[in-house]
Order: C-alpha cells, then sequence, then structure tokens
C-alpha cells in the first residue's frame, strides 16, 4: 500500500507537468485601452545580489503572511516592471455551443533585438490539434500527458495586418517552415525589415476552435480552458534569432513579456477567469451567430482512442451532455441570449488564458500583502478550494520571501471539473489551475498541496523569470519542483509528500526515486523535443533537477542554495536567463565545487554512488590501549561531493569523520578506544543522487535480517489471510 | 432460570437440556429421553440413537423454528482446534511476509541500525528499500502464489478440522477431526470453488448493472463519488454475505452427510429461514474481530518498532489482535454448527441418501474439556442464548 501511496503522490506530483505560471496587473488602472509596448524597463541584470539592501518600499515581504524561509535578500533594485516588447489589445467572443473563440486586436511589437529583422515568427498552437499528422501528435509518447481527441482543433487566420507596411503579410499557404503537414510556427516574411527599436502595429481577425480538452486546453461539456488561443508572435533574441519552434508535445512555451488587454464576451451565466485583473464588466452587444465547427476531413482526424472508440466515446459524451443532469450540457445547447463582456487587463506577463464555466463556484481571499486570490472550483469541492487557497496564501509569503514578492494584484486558481483534468496541473500568468479529487484522499497524501504549490512557484520560474521552456525546460520545471520540494518540506518536515499509518514520506524521497528512474537516458538539460519519452522527461526535468538541487542544499546548506536561487531569480526578474546565468548564481553563493556538482549532475548523463566496503580494526601495536584501524570508501561516478562518514564501535559510540570525496577510493583511518564494528557513509541521506543507499554502509557483524519488516508484514500478511483464506 | 425468555418455545429441561416445545432434538445417542420430554410430534420415532438423531422434527428444522443445537462447545472448550486454526493463520501470514523482510534486509542489512533505517522520517531509505527491491517482486509474487496455493487447500483442512471439533457434539479427539475434515475435503473444495464463482459473479454484477446506474443517475463527482462508495459498500456486503454462507455450508459439509448439494441447500435453507438470528450471529462477531484488528494495528502504530522491546511490544498486540479475530471466527462455526445442523439433519433424512449428523465417538460425549458435563451446561445455555436470540 506505501507503494501505492508514493506512486500515487508522485503520479500527483508528476501530473504537474506543463504548467505555467502568471501574473497580472498591479491595482493601477491599466493604460486607456490600448498599451503600447514600452523600451523604458530598467535592465533585467541589474539587481544586484546583495544581502544588505533594505527592503524594497511598498512591497513588503509577503512571508510575513506565512511562515517560510527568513527573507534572505532584499528586492531592493529588483525590475518593477518587463521591457514591454509587446502589447495584445484582444477581444474574444466565446460561443460554448460549438466551442470556439472569434478574435479580433491588436499586436504593438518592438524590435528589441540589435538587428533588424525581415520576418516574424507567430505561434499558432491549437493547429497542433488539427491533425493527425502535426509534430504534436506524431512524436511517439505513450507515457506522458495528452488525452486522444474526441474533437480536433485549429486556428483560422483571417487576417493579419501590418499598418507600418500597410498590406496584410499573413502568407498563403501557412505551414511551418519544412513540414507541410504542421502549422503551429509560422514564418511570416516582411516586405521590408524592421529595425531595431521598430514597432510594428498588427490588426488581427481570427477563429479558433477548441479541441476537447487535452494537457492544458480545450472544452468538456461546456466548461473551456482557453489556453494558446490566439496568433502569438515568438521572441526575438537580442542577436537577431527567432525563438521558435512547432509545438512539441512535451514543450511548453515561450515569449516576450508585454501588456495584455482583453476583453472576452461570453454568456451571463458563464464565470470566467482570466490572466490579470478584472477592470470592467457589463452587457454585451446582441451576440452575432457563432463560426461554424470545424469539420476536419477523416485522413486528418487527430488521433482518438481508435476509430471505434472514438465513434462510441463521441455518441456517449452526446448522451452523457443530453443526460446530465448538472445543468452542463443544458448550457450547451441552448446558447443563452444575455452575453457579459469582462476585461482583463495584465503588464509584464508574457501569455494569455481564461477559463469559462456555467457551473464555477467561488471563493475569495486576500492576502495581508493586498493580492486577491481567487479560487474556481465545481460543486462539491469548497473543502479542496479551502486547501488550495491556504497553500497559495503560504506559498505567496515563502516563494515571495525566497524569490522575491510576487508582484501582481491577483492570482487565480482553477479546479478543472471532473472530466477535464488535462486542463489541470497548469500554470499561467497570475492564473494556475490545480486538481485532484473532493475527497482529499489521504491514500493521495498531500497531491493537491503539492501541485497548488508547484504551479504558483512557476509564477517565479516562468512567469517571472521567463526561460525558454522549449529549449531548456529544466529552468522552469526543474526550478520549479525544487522550490515547491523545499516549501513543502518546509510546512510539512519529512512528511511533505504525506503521512499514511504512521510513515511519514517526504518529497525528496520521492523526488529522488523519480531522478533515478532515467539516470543515464539522458542530459537534464536536454532540450524538450530532444527527450525520447514522457518518462525520461519527467525523470530527468522535474525530479533529478530537484534531486540535484536539494543534494546541494543538504550538503552546502539549505539557506545557502535558496538564497543563491534567490538571486537568480530576482536578477533575471522580467528576463531571459539561460543555464549560465543559473549556474553563475550558485557559483557566487555556493562555490565552486557546488557549481561543477551541479554542471555534472545537470549538464551530462552523470551519476555519483557511494561505497563503503571494508571495515577492520585491531589493537594497537606500540602497547597502548585502545584500537586502530581502517574504513574503505569508494566514490564512484562523476559527480563529487564532501560526505560525512559515521564510524560505529562495538560498543555503540559513534564518531564523525568529513571526507571530501576528491578520490575515488581512499581508506580513512581510524583510532578509538573501542573496536570498529561499522561505518556508514553519508548517514544522513544528504546526498540523494547517490544512485545506491544499500552499499553506504558495511557492518563487521554481517546483514542483519529486518525483524521489524517482519514484525509489520507479518501482520498485514496475517490481516490478509483472514480474508483470504478459507 | 428456564430457557432463553426471548424464546417463549424454549425451556430448561429439569437436568439443564435445552428443550422446544416440539421436543429436544438432540438428545444424548445413548441415553433415552425423560418421559416427560419425549417429542409430542407425530414424526418422533423414540428408539435407538442413530433413530433418534434422525427423530428431528423436520418440519420445525426445514421451517427453522428449530432451536440451535445447544450441546456444541464453546471456542475455549477446544484448544486443539484453537491452535490448529491459529498457528495455521500465522505460518500462512510469516511465509507472506518472510521474502519482503529478506529482500528489505539486502538494503539495509549492513546499516549499523538495520531495518530501523527503514522507518526514519521522510522515508529515504524506505523508499530505496522498495525501489531497489523492484526488480525481485516477480519472485516474490511467485514465492506468494505458492504459498497461496498451499495454504488454500491445507487452509480448508484445518477448517474442516476446527469444524469437526466445534460444530459436532461430544470430546471429539484430534485423530478424529482430522479424519472428518478429510472426509469432507472434496465437498469443501466444491464449496469453496462455488462461493468463488458466486463472488466473482455478484462483483461483476454490481459493478455492472450498479456502475451503469450510478452513472446514469450521479455522473460528476461528489455524488458520483457517493455512490461509488454506496456502490462498494453494497459489494462488501454481498461478499460478506457470500463469506457467511459459505461458512455455513462449510460446517454443514463437515457435521453432515459430506453431500455438497445438502451443504449448500442446508446453508441456504439457514439463511433463507432465519435470516436474522444467522446473520446477527456472524455480524457481531466479524465486527468484534474487525475491531480487534484495529485496535491491534492502532496500538502497534503507537509502540512503533524503534527499540527492540517495541518490537516484541507490537509483535504481541498484532498477534493478540489477529487471535482475538481468530478467535471470533471459530466462535462463528461454532455458531454455524448450532444453526446448521437441525436441518442437515432433516435434509440428511429426506434425501434418505445421506448419513445422519455425527457426534463424536460413543463414550466421549459425556463432557467436554474442563469437566463440565455435556448433558447439563445451564450456563453454557445461558450464555450462547444471550448473544443469540432465538427467532
Amino acid at each position: 500500500m506505501l507503494v501505492t501511496f508514493a506512486v500515487v503522490v508522485l503520479a500527483a506530483t508528476m501530473s504537474s507537468l506543463g504548467l505555467r505560471a502568471g501574473a497580472q496587473a498591479p491595482p493601477k488602472p491599466p493604460t486607456a485601452g490600448r498599451a503600447s509596448p514600452s523600451a523604458s524597463a530598467s535592465p533585467s541584470s541589474s539587481v544586484a545580489p546583495s544581502s544588505s539592501a533594505a527592503p524594497s518600499s511598498g512591497a513588503a515581504s509577503s512571508a510575513s503572511a506565512a511562515p517560510g524561509p527568513a527573507p534572505a535578500l532584499a528586492d531592493a533594485g529588483m525590475p518593477e516592471r518587463s521591457d514591454r516588447v509587446v502589447a495584445y489589445t484582444l477581444d474574444a467572443e466565446l460561443f460554448p455551443d460549438t466551442h470556439s473563440v472569434r478574435g479580433a486586436g491588436t499586436i504593438v511589437w518592438r524590435n528589441s533585438a540589435r538587428v533588424a529583422t525581415d520576418r516574424l515568427f507567430v505561434h499558432l498552437y491549437l493547429n497542433a490539434f488539427k491533425s493527425g499528422r502535426t509534430v504534436f501528435w506524431r512524436v511517439p509518447l505513450s507515457d506522458f500527458r495528452g488525452d486522444p481527441l474526441d474533437g480536433p482543433g485549429r486556428i483560422d487566420v483571417e487576417k493579419f495586418y501590418a499598418r507600418e507596411l500597410g498590406k496584410d503579410v499573413w502568407p498563403e499557404s501557412p505551414t511551418t517552415p519544412g513540414d507541410p503537414d504542421d502549422a503551429t510556427d509560422i514564418e511570416v516574411p516582411l516586405p521590408r525589415p524592421i529595425q531595431p527599436g521598430e514597432s510594428l502595429t498588427i490588426d488581427m481577425k481570427w477563429t479558433s476552435h477548441l479541441p476537447t480538452v487535452t494537457i492544458r486546453t480545450g472544452y468538456s461539456g461546456s466548461f473551456h480552458m482557453v489556453a494558446q488561443w490566439f496568433p502569438k508572435i515568438a521572441r526575438l533574441e537580442p542577436d537577431g534569432t527567432w525563438s521558435h519552434f512547432p509545438f512539441h508535445r512535451l514543450s511548453e512555451f515561450y515569449a516576450d513579456y508585454g501588456t495584455y488587454d482583453v476583453t472576452v464576451v461570453a454568456p451571463r451565466s458563464f464565470t470566467i477567469g482570466a490572466v490579470g485583473a478584472l477592470v470592467s464588466e457589463g452587457p454585451a452587444p446582441d451576440a452575432p451567430s457563432p463560426p461554424p465547427s470545424p469539420e476536419p476531413s477523416p485522413a486528418a482526424s487527430p488521433p482518438t482512442p481508435s476509430a471505434s472508440a472514438s465513434a462510441s466515446a463521441s455518441a456517449s459524451a452526446s448522451a452523457d451532455d443530453a443526460a446530465s443532469s448538472d445543468g452542463r450540457a443544458q448550457a450547451v445547447r441552448a446558447v443563452p441570449v444575455l452575453r457579459d463582456t469582462r476585461r482583463f487587463v495584465a503588464e509584464d506577463v508574457h501569455d494569455f488564458a481564461f477559463t469559462a464555466w456555467d457551473m464555477f463556484r467561488s471563493i475569495e481571499e486576500t492576502t495581508a500583502d493586498g493580492v486577491k486570490i481567487r479560487c474556481l472550483f465545481p460543486d462539491g469541492y469548497e473543502s479542496v478550494a479551502r486547501v488550495e487557497i491556504n497553500a497559495v496564501k503560504f506559498g505567496l509569503g515563502y516563494f515571495g520571501a525566497a524569490y522575491g514578492r510576487y508582484p501582481y494584484a491577483t492570482l487565480t486558481i482553477v479546479h478543472p471539473p471532473s472530466g477535464a483534468g488535462e486542463a489541470g496541473g497548469m500554470e499561467y500568468p497570475t492564473l494556475i489551475t490545480t486538481g485532484g479529487s473532493w475527497t482529499h484522499d489521504p491514500l493521495e497524501g498531500r497531491s493537491i498541496e503539492i501541485v497548488t504549490l508547484h504551479e504558483l512557484a512557476h509564477q517565479w520560474f516562468y512567469g517571472l523569470v521567463g526561460t525558454n521552456e522549449n529549449r531548456s525546460p529544466f529552468l522552469d520545471e526543474g526550478l520549479t519542483s525544487y522550490a515547491e520540494g523545499d516549501a513543502c518540506e518546509a510546512a510539512w518536515p519529512d512528511a511533505s509528500a504525506g503521512e499514511l499509518w504512521g510513515l511519514r514520506v517526504g518529497l525528496p524521497a520521492l523526488y529522488r526515486v523519480g531522478a533515478l528512474q532515467s539516470k543515464r537516458n539522458g542530459r537534464v538539460s536536454d532540450s524538450a523535443s530532444a527527450f525520447v519519452s514522457g518518462g525520461d522527461y519527467g525523470s530527468l526535468v522535474y525530479s533529478r533537477s530537484e534531486t540535484a538541487l536539494r543534494t546541494l542544499g543538504n550538503v552546502y546548506g539549505e539557506d545557502t542554495v535558496r538564497r543563491a536561487i534567490g538571486v537568480y531569480a530576482r536578477r533575471h526578474r522580467f528576463g531571459h536567463p539561460g543555464p549560465d546565468e543559473l549556474f553563475a548564481a550558485i557559483r557566487e553563493g555556493v562555490g565552486d565545487e557546488a557549481e561543477a556538482a551541479l554542471r555534472a549532475a545537470l549538464l551530462l548523463p552523470s551519476s555519483v554512488d557511494y561505497a563503503a566496503e571494508v571495515v577492520r580494526s585491531e589493537r594497537r601495536s606500540d602497547g597502548k590501549p585502545g584500537y586502530v584501524g581502517h574504513v574503505l570508501v569508494r566514490r564512484r561516478g562523476e559527480i563529487r561531493l564532501p560526505v560525512d562518514v559515521l564510524l560505529v564501535t562495538e560498543a555503540g559510540s559513534t564518531e564523525r569523520v568529513r571526507w571530501d570525496a576528491a578520490k575515488e577510493a581512499e581508506w580513512l583511518p581510524y583510532s578509538g578506544d573501542e573496536r570498529l564494528a561499522g561505518a556508514v557513509i553519508d548517514p544522513d541521506h544528504r546526498v540523494l543522487l547517490d544512485e545506491d543507499l544499500s552499499n553506504n554502509a558495511v557492518s563487521v557483524g554481517g546483514v542483519r535480517f529486518a525483524w521489524r519488516v517482519l514484525e509489520q508484514a507479518s501482520f498485514g500478511a496475517g490481516v490478509l489471510a483472514r480474508g483470504l483464506l478459507p | 432460570m428456564s430457557g432463553d425468555p426471548a424464546n417463549p418455545d424454549e425451556r430448561a429441561s429439569d437436568d439443564g437440556r435445552l428443550v422446544v416445545k416440539d421436543g429436544p432434538l438432540f438428545a444424548d445417542e445413548d441415553e433415552p429421553l425423560p418421559k416427560d420430554e419425549r417429542p409430542s410430534s407425530p414424526d418422533e420415532r423414540p428408539g435407538s440413537p442413530d433413530e433418534r438423531l434422525g427423530s428431528v422434527d423436520e418440519a420445525s428444522a426445514m421451517e427453522g423454528s428449530a432451536a440451535p443445537d445447544r450441546r456444541l462447545p464453546a471456542v475455549h472448550d477446544r484448544p486443539w482446534a484453537v491452535a490448529v486454526y491459529l498457528a495455521f493463520a500465522a505460518l500462512v501470514g510469516l511465509a507472506w511476509s518472510a521474502p519482503i523482510a529478506a529482500m528489505l534486509a539486502r538494503t539495509t542489512g549492513e546499516y549499523p541500525r538495520g531495518d530501523a533505517e527503514l522507518f526514519d522520517p521522510g522515508a529515504v531509505m524506505l523508499l530505496e528499500a522498495l525501489r531497489r527491491m523492484v526488480p525481485a517482486f516477480a519472485a516474490i509474487r511467485v514465492a506468494w502464489l505458492i504459498v497461496a496455493l498451499i495454504a488454500l487447500p491445507l487452509g480448508l483442512v484445518a477448517l474442516g478440522f476446527a469444524v469437526a471439533q466445534l460444530a459436532i457434539p461430544g470430546k471429539a479427539r484430534p485423530s478424529w477431526a482430522l479424519a472428518r475434515s478429510v472426509r469432507a475435503f472434496p465437498t469443501l473444495v466444491i464449496v469453496a470453488l462455488v462461493t468463488v464463482v458466486a463472488d466473482v459473479v455478484l462483483v461483476l454484477l454490481f459493478t455492472i448493472a450498479g456502475g451503469a446506474i450510478s452513472r446514469a443517475m450521479w455522473p460528476e463527482p461528489p455524488s458520483r463519488d457517493i455512490a461509488r462508495l454506496a456502490l462498494f459498500g453494497l459489494i462488501a456486503l454481498a461478499l460478506v454475505a457470500v463469506s457467511g454462507l459459505h461458512d455455513l455450508a462449510s460446517v454443514a459439509a463437515v457435521t453432515g452427510p459430506s453431500r455438497t448439494y445438502i451443504s449448500l441447500r442446508a446453508a441456504l435453507h439457514v439463511a433463507w429461514r432465519t435470516p436474522g438470528r444467522a446473520a446477527w450471529a456472524y455480524v457481531w462477531r466479524l465486527s468484534a474481530g474487525l475491531l480487534a484488528l484495529a485496535l491491534s494495528a492502532a496500538a502497534g502504530m503507537a509502540i512503533g518498532v524503534r527499540t527492540t522491546g517495541a518490537i516484541l511490544a507490537s509483535a504481541l498486540v498484532h498477534q493478540l489482535g489477529l487471535a482475538a479475530a481468530g478467535w471470533m471466527r471459530l466462535s462463528w462455526l461454532s455458531a454455524c454448527g448450532r444453526l446448521v445442523r437441525p436441518v442437515v439433519t432433516a435434509l440428511a433424512r429426506r434425501s434418505g441418501r445421506g448419513d445422519p449428523p455425527p457426534a463424536a465417538p460413543v463414550g466421549e460425549a459425556a463432557s467436554v474439556s474442563g469437566g463440565a458435563p455435556a448433558s447439563a451446561p445451564e450456563t453454557r445455555a445461558k450464555s450462547e442464548t444471550s448473544d443469540e436470540p432465538l427467532a
């Protein structure tokens, strides 16, 4: 059962693959309806890693609201805003009956590179669900989230007019370069180069057809998670190269910071949760007719469970909709006449998503720091919503103290309804989605708190530090997993994963098991598309990153490592750092040895295994009382970390010696009053990357039988025998 | 005191034997009934012991109005039955758990603290041990299967032995009880197989039909999950009921003519005619056994296994819990004998094929262990009727 427990908790944690964090506008009123890019943001590298700076004014650490690490760094000097490269002003009209969104609006994009560019790259991620031949579905992954579709999705761009260029620049056959079967990464040639600092204003019209919910987006009944739903400009790096990529199933996203001013029109009965702050709402004008439903050709249908199963599922879904007594189906069929407009504004974020459902219930709370937390959840999930809000309140304080204050005024938690679990476990700026049973099943451990804290941590590692999730997924998922585990261990020491029948299971132990699953199957630092399986991706990107950083914390001091990562997070707030920036922060804060170990763990297929092999002692030969002896210790693998070695005498006394593990094998000397009985390398299990803990100890007396296990297991087996035997 | 006040048809005779208004159901085979207690039923045929054994009032037995056989021993009167049954269960438990203990010892065996490492907060070593055990899990599963394949038939023999000791009047030698169990073994196997089939059918039926109903009526959580929980409860109840029927049939097989048909029919007859009495006799003992297990589990958890003393204390508490649960099951088997013997007798006679229900060998029926005369246990009659109000 414990195995089940561990697997369930780990699976729940892993279910958070693909989360994003989000940020939202501060309480100040938005710019007059139409934000424009600004080039006045402070440089992202201007934050000094000084620990002596005064607390930032008006931004008291929210750690005061919850237990957390002592604020190791001041937030002074941290950028207050991003370099707003883009400004999206969008109108989105949701048609729940056809699960489509009709969009219109304007993008103001500024060339922030040092060189001119004669093209744009635009991501149309919903096109991943257009057919079974897209990059997203072509990748043979069986062990990663992404339910087969009952209904496809796509984006049809109808207008892409560049004002400054005086023409619609959208290509006639928009496909991913070199891949006619994929249309998620569109190259848009421009009639003339756009110079550094020059802006381009693009008027757009498009229609998004949502798929059945899968991997972060889509619909289920009348529930809609509207994500990756608009044409989104890729990021132009300072050197003039475009960071663009087709939508891979293991990949997430990457974009410039900017402002989003989005007006959502939806039936009045629908509750809307979105990135940013709600700044106005009111009745909408008369509803137009909805766009037609997508009707892809059978040959181009995206994957379904099977042809027959698909038909069955569709029929079943329809039947369920018709028979549903909760009102969802009725809401789908009968489009309400009354529609509302709701306008959301978010600044210094790099994505926008919203959810709409006519069955949402909500709870709102405001933290002492003024962050308005809103939880949207299905009926019956009140207790879970409370758990999630409490986790967020704790996390805002904890992460704020560790990695810099949360700069936005709102945080929306979305708990998707049953059947829409694929929308859960995801992060967007200022909006996170969670998941889990309403029962808060003890067998699931703290999975709800863990997932909530994981998604919240993404607000920093993805949201505020905008790394390239396709190129270096470990920079967001790995650091987020570390932050999540760190917070959970602070909240529930040694039982952060859960507690079952008196056994306290910590997340570090679970992550360690995950980290050892794929070992040398690849590099943690690989790009998302380089992983050949979801298992490797989860094991290396999430678990091994977390385990490596936690190992550093255990060896060199948790506060020291947390502070170093805090420096990295503050220094690169609203920036787009790469792995080198993280290693630099570790080197500065923890030391060269730690940086070398981290580089080995993350950049190479590497390992470490400590082994104690021989222990012996004998009476001193010089006639004096006492014993002298040796212990043979080994370090195998590329990762080198210093460890303690515990020497145990026959009388039971112990002595600790430090071994720097510089050599691969060494005889450690012993001198004492008693004969040596055994030795244990790393008795506190600080080096969680150690691949085999069974050989860390050596004993003169040989192997001890597991009497405790026999006692406990025989009781369990006895109970089982009572039930199974005649 | 004269019989159970809950049952006006029941009274105690002067010599302490229980009688019902129609007469004694089972008198001592070698002793004529007192004249004033002779059955008034027209079917009665006093005479030889065999004839009187068969002279049970078939009508009252089959209608369920017959009182239970009160001459059966209590569990504490049968130390052999208790010892064999508990020892067998303990051995099976050890055989199942030993491979796990041996495998986990490979991870912690060299550590000075041994497997205490596995119980440390955080569970780093526990998960490490489980992780390392995964490759060996296939072998462990095979070991478990082998133990189960051996334990299941032996368990039937142990069950028959316990029943022969507890559900047949008179003092039975262990060798006689073992022979009786072996004789009933084929029937016990068939009854067990029928039980398994019934379990599977019930689970499938409840799961498919109940699942369809709950999905249609409560498609969304939390009502969906509550419906599932209720369905699970229903399935558990059904399995418990089948388990009770299995025990009744098994007891009928050992105490009766060892015919499958008669055994199953007797069990169903008891459940049909006296459902309240049978259910109560089963449920309270089952509940008490489960409570004992839960209490011992909780106590064991509280004690922990940090020190050698704690390991011993925890083992003691756990084994006491298991023993209490086993005791309750033996008590239920004894109660099964009281419930089912009259019916088996009647069915055997009607069928004309079976042997009458046996008593212990002649000469051993006079007393039970502890010296209390079997024919005059008024106190036992009181105590047994106290937990089984007669219908």
